[in-house]
């Protein structure tokens, strides 16, 4: 197994900077994820690392190896595309022996490793089939199976599973980490669904605008975001303003404008100084009075409820004009009314403390 | 050693495919610009001075100006006609469905299959003083006297060929665009509360105009120099007919250059507009639907009749001239009855046994053959270059590779002619050299089109998944994008095969002596014989259109709703 070290890569479309001084490592065996809202680089980072656009700036290593000025063709990586690109014109398994037929493989070599993968990915029964006549997640299998089969260096994954619908995504997930598991190949897997991500990754790295904001576990990412950009986008939060109050060794007051609230998130920031809280949706509990003696306890007034199945979703309205959502898991009898008087309480621990 | 990120690109080398693109480039340079320039120069410059003299003497002496309003005026007449009898016909077959739709449309399409000067040989029979038609006339009591249908030297007899040749052109402009119209445009103008003429007025004609244009101004500019029909009717007073009559004295008479500087200009300006007005109305559909089967209304009762009645006589009519030349092909010695009276196929045996016509067959097919495997060749880099690589000269070779459907084949011709006399392609030695350049250039934008919207149709994605697992560029091209665009370089390649058989005005002027001949000249000196000419031109003309018709049908069966856009400008 190789990894994968990108350093310092600036890619350029004309004028427009799309990467931006792009700097990771991929250990190897890793299932490393780039996280990111549409046209934040994600892809062209995946297509810079393959070959297929290069880096105005910085280096690719695979383990010590610069591979800069490689072609495609050359980097041995094997690339499952978004739309899978199987060859219309070949059957499954002409599609999928396609890349040992380059490696001039002996014909029984051949037949046995492309039955092996299609194995692997359970399609061995419909190998003599053309594209057209399977159905997306077949596709999906086929496409994961032909970068499979080349024993790569590299697997790169480009929104694999963005054309399934929501039921084969979640089964496709499944084979995807399986099949890493029982491959153990260094892969780098592209999405815009956090879901995947937070599920699937070894690691993740959060890009926005052509930068990395975070690279971490996928606890890491949502517990302890690092800014605003990633604690909204990996997951549902709420942001208040205000301004630190007290800090002491552990904790932290902070001054909003619906009151005083209290967090045991640590910070560089010091009194005087502006900070956000970030609190997510689900640490808000929804009760009916205040307890005694406890903190961050606020009266909300309840101005919708969405019905979600599994949970629902409180739009609330605090004091001082500011608007939290909160989701609670739904409950047999239905107790709050929109328009209600409650409140809300939160743990001083999941206060997250963020900078701009 | 540097590395330089310029000159690498996924799709091959950068500085090769920039050489190859320069070639080409410098090819077009050679045989489209430098001919054109020449010609420029030879008029505007006498005895190393710059004068205006030969225009000044165009438009003040009497038979030159007549011959410019003439051609302006015949023109103009054709497209009018073209565009006249392609709307409705475009809007019943695209809004309307009826039993063999495929058939009549594929018929609407015949008269492609023919240039229209062999289609002149066999009309000028039947509308002669006492041909077909009079007598026809006569018998039924309708007139006493023959009637002189070719009056005023046929002006009205090349039109009627013209328009009849070239509203297919049209026709498939129009369809092409009018498919193209997401019908949910229309259902919406519909839903909005506007009837059928109102939104065939605001919504459906508006979006047709790009494909209106592109039409008119190919018919426009095919019909201002098209030569072949009016030699046939002898209709002299037409600016191409003296082009090609200074030919011959193109050393001493400057004239022929400043009448070609008048085709250029014209054929820029309609060039120039139409593709201004098709650019800035080129209107992307957002969501492309099927206006096909789904939406298309069922013709019934009297519409649906009248509808038969309309397409039915528009084919009759048009397939006329192919008639007539069939029955001229079979007939022996029509002469004064309506019908020919005792048939034959002699002229189809003396078509292969008479030297001029044996030899004539043989050019064409080599000429042809060569001049397609060179389209094929610069079509394939071309429409590689521009659908795959990211060279910003890419921009120019895709205006210089489309301006030859501008070009007419009577100016390049006389351009060959000019500025080559002196030199080793002098086509009064050999003018295989030029006409293998002629034909390719003419029609290499028609596989450039086709192979380019093959590329276009197939993702790039194919091409990566194959470099992704190793492969080099050399085989995944032949592995991949070559099976993928396969049926595309065919079809190009069989039009341009069977347009190059066909080539009428570049054939006329460039070959000179006998043992040159391709069949076109072949059937226009066959047609000067007092004899039997006419009978075995007509005979030429029927094989020369079987060709063509065969070509045209895969050519559609391969490319299917595509075909109107190898069309355009």
């Amino acid at each position: 197994m190789v990894s994968v070290k990108v350093e310092h890569v600036t890619k350029y479309f004309g004028k427009t900077k799309i990467l931006d001084d792009i700097s990771f490592e991929v250990k190897s065996g890793e299932l490393f994820f780039l996280v990111g809202p549409s046209g934040c680089g994600k892809t062209t980072l995946l297509r810079t690392i393959a070959g297929f656009y290069f880096q105005n700036k910085g280096s690719i290593y695979f383990d010590s190896k610069k591979i800069d000025n490689l072609k495609p063709n050359k980097r041995n990586t094997a690339m499952v595309f978004q739309n899978y690109a199987l060859w219309p014109h070949m059957n499954i398994e002409k599609n999928v022996q396609y890349g040992l037929d380059i490696k001039k493989l002996k014909n029984d070599e051949k037949r046995k490793k492309v039955n092996e993968v299609l194995e692997t990915v359970k399609m061995l029964d419909l190998k003599n089939r053309r594209p057209q006549e399977l159905s997306g997640g077949q596709q999906q299998r086929v496409a994961l199976a032909r970068a499979l089969v080349v024993d790569p260096d590299v697997l790169l994954l480009d929104e694999p599973l963005s054309n399934l619908d929501a039921k084969l995504r979640l089964e496709m997930r499944q084979e995807i980490k399986r099949i890493h598991l029982e491959t153990g190949i260094t892969s780098i897997y592209v999405t815009h669904d956090q879901k995947e991500a937070l599920s699937l990754a070894s690691r993740i790295a959060i890009m926005n605008c052509g930068k990395i904001e975070q690279i971490g576990t996928p606890r890491e990412i949502y517990e302890n975001p690092v800014n605003k950009f990633v604690a909204g986008f990996i997951g549902e939060t709420n942001f208040i303003e205000g301004i630190i109050c007290e800090t002491n060794e552990s904790i932290v007051i902070i001054e909003t404008s619906v009151g005083k609230i209290i967090s045991k998130c640590k910070t560089q920031k010091k009194t005087g100084e502006k900070i956000i809280c970030s609190l997510r949706f689900e640490a808000i509990e929804i009760c009916n009075k205040k307890n005694v003696n406890t903190e961050n306890q606020f009266e909300a007034k309840i101005e919708h409820i969405s019905y979600l199945g599994e949970s629902e979703q409180y739009d609330l309205k605090l004091s001082g004009q500011v608007f939290v959502k909160a989701t609670a898991y739904t409950v047999k009898e239905k107790i709050n009314m929109q328009g209600s008087m409650i409140v809300i309480k939160f743990n001083p621990e999941n206060v997250i403390l963020l900078g701009e | 050693m540097l590395f330089s990120w310029e000159n690498n690109c996924v799709f091959g080398n950068f500085m090769k495919m920039r050489l190859v693109l320069y070639a080409i480039l410098g090819f077009f340079a050679i045989f489209l610009f430098y001919p054109i320039i020449f010609i420029f120069l030879k008029a505007f410059f006498y005895n190393g001075r710059i004068s205006f003299s030969f225009f000044q003497y165009m438009f003040t002496n009497s038979v030159l100006r007549e011959c410019i309003t003439n051609s302006f005026f015949l023109a103009v007449v054709v497209t009018f006609f073209t565009a006249f009898l392609s709307l409705p016909l475009a809007f019943i077959t695209t809004k309307f469905d009826f039993k063999a739709k495929a058939f009549f449309s594929g018929l609407l399409l015949l008269p492609m299959i023919m240039p229209p000067f062999v289609g002149a040989i066999g009309m000028r029979q039947m509308l002669a003083r006492f041909g077909s038609i009079n007598l026809l006339l006569m018998k039924i009591g309708l007139i006493n006297q023959p009637l002189d249908f070719l009056a005023g030297g046929g002006f009205w007899a090349v039109v009627f060929m013209e328009v009849l040749h070239l509203y297919p052109l049209m026709f498939l402009n129009l369809s092409a665009s009018m498919a193209n119209i997401d019908p949910s445009l229309e259902e919406q103008a519909q839903n909005l509360g506007a009837n059928g003429w109102k939104m065939l007025k605001t919504i459906t004609f508006p979006l047709l105009m790009p494909g209106l244009f592109a039409g008119a101004s190919i018919v426009f500019i095919w019909s201002f120099t098209d030569l072949g029909t009016p030699l046939i009717f002898e209709y002299t007073r037409l600016v191409p007919v003296q082009i090609f009559n200074m030919v011959t004295d193109i050393g001493e008479n400057p004239m022929g250059y400043a009448l070609v500087v008048v085709v250029v200009l014209l054929t820029l300006i309609f060039f120039l507009f139409s593709k201004f007005l098709v650019g800035s109305k080129n209107y992307e559909m957002l969501s492309k639907g099927q206006v096909a089967a789904s939406s298309a209304k069922k013709l019934k009762g009297i519409n649906g009749f009248l509808c038969y009645v309309f397409l039915v006589s528009m084919i009759f009519i048009s397939l006329l001239p192919h008639l007539s030349v069939f029955l001229t092909s079979i007939s022996d010695n029509w002469f004064m009855s309506i019908l020919p009276k005792t048939l034959t196929a002699k002229y189809y045996g003396m078509v292969f046994s008479h030297p001029l016509t044996v030899l004539s067959i043989k050019n064409s097919i080599f000429l042809s053959t060569v001049a397609t495997i060179l389209d094929v060749i610069l079509g394939l880099l071309i429409a590689y270059i521009l659908a795959r690589s990211t060279l910003k000269e890419k921009s120019i070779l895709d205006v210089v590779t489309m301006l030859p459907l501008a070009i007419p084949g009577l100016i390049l011709a006389f351009g060959y002619v000019a500025c080559f006399s002196s030199g080793p392609l002098d086509v009064r030695n050999n003018p295989f050299p030029l006409l293998v350049i002629a034909y390719t250039i003419r029609r290499v934008p028609y596989v450039v089109r086709s192979v380019y919207a093959g590329f276009q149709q197939t993702s790039v994605a194919f091409e990566e998944a194959s470099l992704n697992l190793g492969a080099s560029v050399s085989y995944t091209f032949l592995k991949i994008t070559s099976p993928l665009i396969a049926a595309n370089i065919i079809a190009g390649a069989i039009l341009s095969f069977s347009f190059a058989m066909l080539e009428v005005s570049d054939s006329l002027i460039l070959a000179m002596k006998e043992q040159f001949y391709p069949i076109t000249k072949a059937i226009y000196v066959l047609v000067g014989r007092i004899s039997d000419g006419s009978y075995m031109a007509s005979a030429l003309g029927v094989l020369g259109m079987l060709l063509l018709a065969f070509s045209l049908f895969f050519a559609n069966k391969i490319l299917g709703k595509k075909m109107g856009q190898i069309f355009r400008i």
